[in-house]
């Protein structure tokens, strides 16, 4: 405080008698100030001289330890000093500063600009290569005085003096004499150790190697360093560590996915993510592989299993090449979305262009949907409820990759129909969780007829009942001896289609059918019955007098195998004509239900011959024997079911005809006039959802409304629209 | 066209027949006039679209009255036009016959309704045999050297020949007229004899109208460029017909 208030009375006491607003007033006081300013000025030089001059003795640590504690002392000293010149500060160096002389400063940044200039400036040098020394023991394994050299970094961020503001913080001395050559050697020494140890280490070592000094590298940071470096640090470190090396490990990946080395793969992928386009070539290795794993997958099972093909194993394939490589994104390739759409890319590629699929891209969705027909229909194995849904889930995995989504409709519905008709569906939960599954996938459009289908067998289902009512009111119970079930269901949303034969309905029957037909006919007056014969079955109770069985035996069988053996209760032999002329069956349909019969031994074949050769004879076999009281005698004939999968395929022909001539039309209603390559184009885009329509197939739906004239050409390649 | 039902068709041509117009713009008259035909003439020269011919040529009249069918006095029918076709000193297979039944806007083979008949010859100052002959022998050179006017020909052509209430030429017929119009429009004769075998061995179906105007682009501008047929572009425009003759022709 005396001193303060000496300095305060220097500068005042030798203030001439006041006039005020003249210039020499000020002159005096300035005068004044700069004495006591110069005089500070050559105090600092000397004493820093001296420090220079000892600072000579010391090298290495012992330099960095004695700049450090000089360092301290000063800067202790030089707050005091400001806080003793003070007044000063705030009149005689303001009023200069105020004047624009730059090379005048308060007292503390004073001292600070004389020990950068007189001390610092020819120390640096030497401090420098001490400091990077002891880091570079650090990368060595050596422990060394972390605090130090963040002292060190500390008096150069503090010597970075802003000339215009001394209160503002520069990073200018800091970035000039510590950052540039502490990047420098950083750089050199990574350089150097990266290409000794790649030379005599494994590639994933090294990569384990680089994981660890990256990480050290953002430690040093934290510990000692200026946080500004950081970036410019990682950079560095990633250049010389990754980026130097990255063809090499790139090289290393197709053998890492080879081996499956998931831990290798993730540290790849952190690895190369941190330089720039680092991931880019890999990708393409990626989906070739995958696509090539998938590819072998199926092509193994397509030769193990030959013709046979079980839905569920080309299911189950599918699914373990996905899922591998599916968690391999998520958990190597952190669900990166490039890896993620590579992947997406390899999956529809194995999953509609292989092996089984070579003859046509539909038998994959075929597949699908008779694995789905297999895990939604009752059978002595049925899976959990959780289970099940689980599956169903897999399937939909599969299905979000089909190319040819309508082939899966085509077959879906087919064995829905197929499953509803013959009530063997699992359960109606499992059904709806299916069909909301693919609406989710595809939309309302895509999943609306097998809603109906549904409605229709709900709607059925009230029929029965309200028939059954009418019929228990008006008639006698002695009347309604036979058992009737019936379904009702609309010929546009079901795939189901009369067969070319004439039958005639057993007379035992025949009541009960009149009875519906008119019922129905009362109630929809003006709708068609078409009855599929072929779906109906019923159900025979057999008596054989001589059999010591007295229950007798329960024949489950089709309308056409009851029409054949009703007879039989009026006489022992038909012969094969006189069948016909009783059923009015043709031969593919005649012989095939006898055929079953035959070979259950319910009907004997006399003699030699074919069943279904001219003048062949049936005769019933009054020792019928069988293990079980119900023999079920209703198997679909095999040609019916190879037929049937000829026609679904034809059918979904048309029906792409239809779809892209529809696309076609709606487009051309909205554009009016196009050029062909846009109606192209616009076309697949609408119908990709459900199949990837060919070009040539597009053209010929254009040449097909051009005759139709729905378009018109108006000249070399443009269409426009006919109302 | 397409929707006009078989009485409406009759009272196109009818209306056509007597006015010498087109048959759209026969369909526009009488649509507007509730399908009376007597109305629809009325309205068809009331509104000055098409001047009534008040100075019919009395040689071209005269010239007409010779070859009509005495059956049906509003046109040449078939024998009068063989008979004319010869008069004009013309080979009844001629090509030119056909860019005259397009001058003239025959509606098909063996018939020059009296106003086409009438106006066409006057668009084209002829009402004598001889002048007439002279107006041939430039339809003849235009066919030859003017792109253009072949390509209008060409594409009349097909409805020219096409057998009434089709829309698609009979290949036979089809195959006929190309020989007649597009043998010497190919590259070279193996070509086009390929497209035949092409067409009626392979392809095997009746031409549409599309397929037979695009096929004069295709054999000018793919055939008959630089690049023949690696000038081809499958995606482009072309009817698929195309496609196929492109891939069977790399076979």
């Amino acid at each position: 405080m005396k001193i303060y208030t000496a300095i305060y009375q220097f500068c005042t006491a030798a203030r001439p008698t006041t006039q005020v607003g003249h210039p020499a007033t000020s002159r005096g006081a300035q005068l004044l100030g700069a004495e006591l300013y110069n005089k500070l000025i050559e105090y600092l030089e000397k004493h820093l001289e001296n420090i220079k001059l000892e600072a000579g003795q010391f090298v290495d640590e012992g330099l960095i330890k004695y700049y450090i504690r000089t360092w301290n002392r000063y800067t202790t000293g030089a707050r005091y000093l400001n806080h003793i010149f003070e007044y000063l500060n705030r009149h005689w160096v303001k009023r200069e500063r105020d004047e624009g002389r730059r090379t005048v400063y308060d007292v503390n940044t004073l001292c600070l600009v004389k020990w950068r200039s007189v001390f610092f400036d020819s120390i640096q040098s030497n401090l420098m290569t001490a400091v990077l020394k002891l880091v570079e023991k650090q990368r060595n394994g050596e422990s060394i005085e972390n605090t130090d050299i963040k002292n060190v970094v500390g008096s150069f961020v503090n010597l970075g003096l802003d000339e215009h503001d001394s209160r503002k913080v520069s990073l200018s001395v800091y970035k000039t004499y510590f950052e540039g050559p502490f990047i420098a050697s950083t750089e050199a020494y990574y350089k150097d150790e990266s290409k000794r140890f790649v030379a005599e280490n494994s590639v994933v070592d090294y990569m384990k190697k680089a994981e660890v000094r990256l990480q050290e590298e953002a430690g040093r940071v934290q510990l000692y360093l200026h946080q500004s470096t950081e970036k410019i640090l990682m950079r560095t470190c990633e250049t010389v560590l990754i980026y130097d090396h990255a063809d090499l490990l790139r090289d290393e990946f197709q053998n890492l996915l080879e081996t499956n080395r998931q831990e290798d793969l993730k540290r790849m992928f952190t690895l190369l993510s941190r330089i720039q386009n680092g991931l880019e070539p890999l990708r393409g290795k990626f989906e070739t592989h995958v696509r090539k794993q998938g590819l072998a997958a199926i092509e193994k099972l397509a030769n193990e299993a030959g013709e046979n093909l079980d839905p569920k194993a080309y299911a189950d394939a599918l699914l373990e090449v996905y899922r591998q490589y599916a968690h391999l994104v998520q958990y190597a390739f952190n669900d990166d979305t490039d890896f993620v759409k590579s992947l997406d890319n390899a999956c529809r590629e194995f999953i509609n262009r292989n092996k089984v699929c070579s003859q046509s891209s539909s038998k994959s969705p075929e597949l699908l949907a008779k694995y789905s027909d297999a895990l939604l229909k009752k059978s002595g194995k049925s899976a959990e409820d959780s289970d099940l849904d689980a599956k169903l889930n897999d399937i939909m995995t599969i299905f979000k990759y089909i190319d040819d989504k309508d082939v899966f409709q085509k077959f879906y519905t087919r064995m829905l129909s197929r499953r509803l008709v013959h009530g063997t569906s699992t359960s109606d939960d499992a059904e709806s969780s299916m069909i909301s599954k693919l609406k989710e996938a595809c939309g309302h459009e895509y999943t609306s007829k097998l809603q109906r289908m549904f409605q229709d067998m709900n709607v059925s289902q009230d029929l029965q009942i309200q028939f059954r009512e009418a019929m228990a009111k008006n008639l006698d119970p002695s009347e309604l001896t036979i058992d009737f079930t019936i379904l009702v269901l609309g010929t546009n949303f079901w795939p189901l289609t009369p067969i070319n034969t004439t039958f005639n309905l057993p007379d035992e029957l025949v009541k009960t059918f009149e009875r519906f037909q008119s019922f129905y006919q009362s109630k929809h007056s003006g709708r068609k019955l078409t009855w599929l014969w072929q779906l109906s079955k019923g159900e025979l109770k057999a008596n054989y007098p001589n059999s010591s069985n007295k229950v007798g035996y329960t024949f489950q069988v089709s309308t056409f195998q009851m029409a054949i053996l009703l007879p039989y209760n009026n006489g022992d032999t038909y012969s094969y004509e006189q069948l016909q002329q009783i059923t009015a069956l043709n031969k593919e349909y005649l012989v095939g239900s006898l055929s079953i019969l035959v070979k259950a031994r319910v009907l004997l074949l006399e003699g030699s011959g074919e069943v279904g050769d001219p003048g062949t004879k049936y005769t019933l076999n009054m020792d019928f024997k069988n293990k079980k009281i119900r023999v079920n005698l209703n198997v679909p004939l095999r040609s019916e079911q190879k037929q049937e999968t000829e026609t679904t395929h034809k059918t979904i022909e048309e029906d792409r005809k239809m779809l892209m001539q529809s696309a076609i039309v709606r487009i051309m209603k909205a554009r009016k006039v196009l050029k062909h390559v846009v109606l192209v184009q616009e076309t697949i885009a609408q119908i990709k959802s459900r199949f990837t329509p060919k070009v040539p197939e597009i053209k010929k739906c254009i040449d097909f409304l051009i005759e139709k004239e729905y378009l018109e050409r108006i000249d070399g390649d443009r269409y426009s629209y006919l109302a | 066209m397409s929707s006009l039902t078989s009485a409406q068709r009759n009272a196109v041509n009818q209306f056509v027949a007597a006015t010498g117009a087109t048959s759209r713009s026969a369909a526009t008259y009488l649509r507007s006039n509730a399908w009376n035909l007597e109305r629809a003439v009325d309205d068809y020269y009331n509104s000055g679209v098409a001047a009534p011919p008040k100075k019919e040529s009395k040689a071209l009249v005269e010239l007409f009255e010779k070859y009509k069918d005495p059956e049906e006095p509003s046109t040449i029918g078939i024998d009068g036009t063989i008979n004319y076709i010869q008069d004009l000193g013309v080979a009844l297979e001629d090509p030119v016959v056909l860019a005259l039944a397009y001058k003239l806007d025959a509606p098909t083979m063996g018939q020059f309704p009296k106003q086409r008949f009438i106006k066409g010859w006057q668009s084209m100052n002829a009402d004598t045999i001889p002048k007439m002959k002279k107006s041939i022998e430039s339809l003849s050179a235009d066919l030859e050297n003017d792109p253009a006017f072949f390509k209008e020909v060409y594409k009349f052509t097909f409805g020219f020949v096409r057998p009434q209430g089709q829309r698609v030429l009979p290949l036979d017929s089809a195959v006929e007229y190309w020989n007649l119009l597009l043998e010497d429009k190919f590259p070279n004769e193996d070509v086009f004899s390929k497209w035949i075998t092409f067409v009626t061995e392979e392809h095997r179906k009746a031409v549409p109208k599309d397929t037979w105007n695009m096929l004069l682009d295709f054999v000018v501008n793919v055939l008959g460029s630089e690049d023949g047929l690696e000038s081809y572009d499958a995606e482009g425009a072309w009817p698929s017909i195309f496609d196929e003759f492109v891939a069977y022709l790399r076979r």
